[in-house]
């Protein structure tokens, strides 16, 4: 027998019979709770339009990168990939993307229905970071291969020496694109965090852009410290140089998902406390 | 069955709630009544699990909100305010809803015929008018069938045609053996919809009973109502405080 079954007929305002509470197995429950959030997710244009200029513009940047450098003499320098320099724009997209995405639960009081919903507040919050992640991973390897593409057309397009002369390193462009992806993810993860901690857009996406692009930057030249802030350590964890020198890759990806997983913890801890 | 029992809520210096305490009976509609600033949705929101009462507990069919594992096949709820995204469409917003409790697919449509949004299901909540907002909540609150609903001020934005509908909603929802509780700061709305009634103000409960024992020797409730508050009184125009 199933519940719709005894769900009153459109039309009827009255009610038959109730639902029974239906003691229903945790990990089915899990489940609806992870698919609600990316529902959610897929259904808020604002997203769509983050992406989609978020990836158009990654393979422009691609080319201008190529081009500036080729134009300036210099060609890529070795453990740069050109086709990888947008990442470094391309996670203000991921910014925004990671921040509409948890911000949107406090437009219209949305989170006093997500939690009416499921009461279940840390469950809330890992389902919400689940698919955040699901569904900005396709965004992010579109993002980061479209630029390698693009960078590649580019140097093919300029002659030797800073053209496509040697062969092409598949494998090695395979790694960056991935390297990258998973950094534009963990950027949109530690972004919905602090989101979730300011329950609102203009703060968190200020916060945010500011330390990537204004107070990173500015320090970087002047205390080494900023090897272990997530914005710099973090451009970029699958190579290149500048913070990385002061640490190996692997420490820059225990750099970026500590701030991640950190940044995700509390504010899981403060949702759990506070007032919806 | 609701059962608020010695609820109390500080705010930061100021105490909202003090030791509030209330039944909601299955087959009944209870209204609970109060000014302004009473104290209504802080009662209910510690209802529904979404804020944390300082002392006391509120359950639901026997345990706390937080504990049941799909609360829309126990408990509609409609909130001031909406709850919906303004750039989701409507079915949209319900359809998220549905999937957060495994209810089918086929129930979105269904509420959306209920409560009359069926037309208005494709557009994007932002573009509704006050009252087709609340019917949404409304038809979030119905998704699950439950058997009891929780409404804050759900009358308010409703043209006189809804204010029809959701009455003989709510009524034949008791008379299928639900539990309703709905507050409300219009008297006069509810006087006709309701069997008990609880009146709070200033955080504390000062009245509770069948619509006959709290309007008492008053002339109708709406009178019982402005004796039983600091409301000054029709005449005065606002029935706020002096």
């Amino acid at each position: 027998m199933t519940a719709a079954a005894r769900l009153p007929r459109p039309g009827a305002s009255g009610a038959s019979g109730f639902s029974s509470h239906s003691g229903t197995s945790g990990p089915r429950v899990v489940a609806g709770t992870f698919r609600a959030e990316v529902l959610k997710l897929l259904t808020l244009p604002a997203l769509y339009l983050t992406a989609a200029i978020t990836w158009a513009v990654a393979p422009l940047l691609a080319v201008a990168s190529v081009s500036a450098a080729a134009g300036e003499g210099n060609g890529p320098g070795p453990g740069t990939d050109p086709g990888l320099a947008p990442v470094g724009y391309a996670q203000a997209g991921f910014v925004v993307l990671g921040v509409l995405a948890a911000a949107s639960e406090y437009r219209g009081g949305q989170i006093r229905t997500t939690l009416t919903c499921v009461p279940r507040r840390v469950e809330v919050q890992l389902a919400k970071a689940a698919a955040l992640a699901v569904t900005a991973l396709p965004v992010a390897v579109a993002t980061a291969g479209s630029g390698v593409l693009a960078a590649r057309a580019a140097l093919a397009a300029h002659a030797p020496p800073y053209g496509a002369a040697g062969p092409v390193d598949a494998p090695g462009e395979v790694r960056a694109v991935a390297g990258a992806a998973a950094y534009l993810v963990l950027t949109a993860l530690l972004s919905s965090a602090v989101a979730t901690l300011t329950r609102g857009t203009i703060p968190a996406v200020t916060v945010l852009l500011g330390h990537h692009f204004v107070v990173g930057p500015y320090l970087a030249g002047r205390t080494a410290l900023t090897a272990y802030l997530p914005g710099t350590a973090g451009l970029w964890p699958g190579g290149g140089t500048g913070a990385g020198e002061v640490l190996g890759a692997g420490g820059r990806w225990a750099v970026v998902t500590g701030w991640t997983v950190a940044a995700l913890g509390v504010a899981i801890v403060s949702f759990r406390r506070r007032d919806a | 069955m609701i059962t608020i029992d010695q609820v109390s809520k500080r705010r930061g210096s100021k105490q909202i709630l003090t030791e509030v305490g209330f039944e909601a009976r299955p087959g009944r509609v209870t209204g609970f009544l109060g000014p302004n600033g009473a104290g209504k949705s802080s009662t209910l929101r510690i209802l529904l699990g979404l804020d944390r009462p300082d002392g006391g507990v509120a359950l639901v069919a026997g345990r706390p909100f937080a504990r049941l594992r799909r609360p829309l096949t126990t408990v509609g709820a409609v909130l001031d305010g909406g709850g919906a995204h303004r750039s989701r469409t409507g079915r949209g917003h319900l359809r998220w809803i549905a999937a957060s409790n495994g209810l089918p697919r086929a129930r979105v449509d269904e509420v959306l015929d209920l409560v009359g949004l069926t037309e208005a299901a494709g557009r994007r909540v932002g573009g509704y008018s006050l009252g087709m907002g609340r019917r949404l909540a409304l038809a979030a609150a119905l998704l699950g069938d439950p058997p009891v609903l929780v409404l804050d001020e759900p009358v308010n934005g409703l043209d006189p045609e809804g204010i029809r509908r959701l009455r003989v909603l709510l009524r034949d929802r008791a008379a299928a053996g639900g539990t309703v509780l709905l507050s409300s700061h219009l008297i006069g709305e509810l006087a006709e919809t309701v069997d008990d009634v609880v009146v709070i103000d200033r955080g504390r409960v000062v009245a509770l009973g069948t619509l006959a024992e709290v309007t008492g020797a008053h002339r109708g409730l709406e009178d019982a109502f402005f004796a039983l508050t600091s409301g000054t009184g029709p005449g005065t125009g606002h029935g706020g405080r002096p």
